[in-house]
């Protein structure tokens, strides 16, 4: 009986790590838009903070983290990037690259506010060549949304875990930089002159 | 007991926070392990087996009539780190071994091989653009490839067979873009070779474009006094999800002897689902008249036609291919079932590839 005992907690214990890990499934930071696309959207709220601070601050965060990927927006306050990042199979023994997804990433500023979308998710798979690289399969290019008509639930679930994962810790970085940056005037430089007639 | 199973707890709950800190994607894996297995069944509708064990048809891999059969074992190791990568692939089996590469002697001979390296070199991003590889590789020339896996037909197809499958040397490439780029490079003067013969004389060079999304062109030269010049265009376009087209044009003159080759092959693809596609190689090869014999294929001054109607099924990483194979020589060059001289040969062939 102690036997049983022990087994329950086992199999609850079990049970408990698993729960976790659903928990923590990163796929859950993707919700659904108005058209039925992914995204990973949030408003913050930044009192006190004027558009132009929190512009200039989306403006530098998008040169650190995809230069020469930002694209100037028409939008006023508005901060526009496009870029990609690669993802992994499933393999036990070995990650192998799966293939890339593409994103745009759009930070809007408003007086007292931000808000910032990754959307427009486009995974392109890749496929072994001859010189046993892994490359881009030309002309293939599947929406975020279709993905579960060209690959197994396991596969979707892998892929969009890690394109979760990568949003979680992008808008953490954007928001660590949005807090934290300091918007630096350029110095002017002070030149030294002395008066040497007046003495 | 509790401390077993608070132990066994922390196990599993630390064994989920690793596997989450994983899913972030890296810039690169530390270490990557690729390759394949084939093996494969084929029938040559004529019955006939030669003493080798072949039959009618003579290109490359697929070879045994009447039997299950094996094509390789391919594993394949590589690593990025910053700027520098190597590649190192082998291949253990007939596909990987003694069809594709000489022995010491410059014989296809199954007895003396014992592996053969598909992949061997480093390679170093000198910037962005443009990056340097040495080593021995597989061939910029051509459609087709050794693996299974980057071919959609399993049998090869007569341009293949005839062409270099693999070149060692020395090449850089400059992207332009992702529209274009260039190599060029110098090669060892023999193809399919470890070493040269007598000296580093090849010239190779390709250029890419891509016009359209979607659509790759490759432009590919290979010339050297001694193996010869090598012309060759291969091209595919995505038409659209389902349907995709391929073009393999080449034409080979062989030094001194004269000789040569020509040829052309089509290859449309439709995918009827995601797991089920089916393709036709539409092929016409020429020999030119000459002294050179081709690896396989018509005498000189002869041409074949061949259509080889194949699909690939999907199951994971294991795809099924079926495929159905008719060529017709301008002259009699097989034996039908009777074993009399014949122009047209065909078979059947089964083949299960797992890439990994």
């Amino acid at each position: 009986m102690a036997y049983l005992y022990y087994m329950k907690k086992l199999v609850f214990s079990i049970a408990c790590a698993l729960l976790v890990q659903t928990a923590w499934a990163q796929k859950d930071v993707l919700q659904f838009d108005e058209n039925n696309k992914y995204v990973c959207y949030q408003v913050i709220e930044k009192p006190g903070m004027s558009m132009d601070s929190l512009y200039t601050r989306a403006l530098q965060f998008a040169g650190y983290f995809a230069p020469k990927r930002t694209e100037k927006s028409k939008v006023p306050g508005s901060v526009t990037l496009k870029d990609n990042f690669v993802i992994y199979g499933s393999a036990l023994l070995s990650k192998k690259e799966a293939g890339q997804v593409s994103y745009k990433l759009n930070i809007d500023t408003k007086d007292g506010k931000y808000r910032y979308n990754f959307g427009e998710f486009v995974f392109k798979p890749y496929k072994i060549n001859r010189y046993g690289s892994m490359a881009v399969q030309p002309g293939v290019e599947i929406p975020l949304e279709k993905m579960w008509t060209k690959y197994s639930v396991k596969d979707t679930d892998t892929y969009l875990d890690q394109i979760g994962a990568f949003c979680k810790a992008s808008s953490a970085k954007l928001v660590h930089y949005m807090d934290r940056v300091q918007v630096l005037r350029k110095q002017e430089e002070v030149v030294k002159k002395v008066a040497t007639d007046k003495w | 007991m509790k401390k077993r199973l608070l132990l066994l707890s922390f196990f599993a709950a630390a064994a989920t926070f690793t596997a989450s800190a994983q899913d972030a994607p890296k810039a690169d894996p530390p270490l990557v392990i690729f390759g394949s297995v084939d093996t494969y069944y084929k029938n040559d509708f004529s019955g006939f087996k030669n003493a080798s064990g072949s039959s009618n048809i003579g290109t490359s891999f697929a070879s045994d009539q009447n039997s299950i059969s094996i094509g390789m074992i391919d594993l394949g190791l590589k690593k990025k780190v910053g700027k520098a990568a190597f590649v190192g692939e082998m291949s253990f089996g007939p596909r990987g071994q003694a069809q594709s590469i000489p022995n010491a002697a410059g014989v296809y001979d199954e007895g003396t091989n014992s592996y053969h390296i598909q992949n061997l070199y480093v390679s170093y991003d000198l910037s962005d653009k443009f990056t340097m590889t040495a080593g021995y590789m597989a061939t910029f020339v051509g459609y087709e490839v050794i693996s299974p896996v980057g071919n959609f037909n399993y049998s090869t197809s007569y341009l293949f067979t005839n062409g270099p499958f693999q070149n060692a040397g020395l090449k850089g490439t400059y992207t332009f873009s992702d529209k274009a780029s260039l190599m060029a490079g110098i090669f060892n003067d023999g193809w399919n070779s470890y070493t040269s013969t007598n000296d580093v004389s090849t010239f190779g060079a390709q250029l890419f474009l891509s016009p359209a999304k979607g659509w790759t062109a490759y432009i590919n030269l290979v010339s050297g006094s001694y193996s010869g010049t090598e012309v060759d265009l291969t091209t595919a376009y995505q038409v659209t999800d389902a349907f995709k087209l391929g073009v393999n044009a080449a034409t080979y003159s062989a030094p001194h002897s004269g000789g040569g080759f020509s040829g052309v092959a089509l290859y449309p693809q439709v995918a009827a689902s995601s797991s089920v596609t089916f393709g036709l190689r539409a092929e016409y090869f020429k020999t030119k008249a000459g002294a050179l014999a081709p690896l396989s294929g018509p005498a000189p001054g002869s041409s074949v036609t061949a259509f080889t109607l194949t699909s690939n099924i999907k199951a994971g990483p294991l795809t099924f291919i079926p495929e159905v194979r008719l060529d017709h020589m301008k002259d009699d060059f097989f034996v039908n079932k009777d074993l009399m001289p014949s122009k047209s040969a065909s078979q059947f062939v089964l083949a299960a590839v797992y890439a990994f």
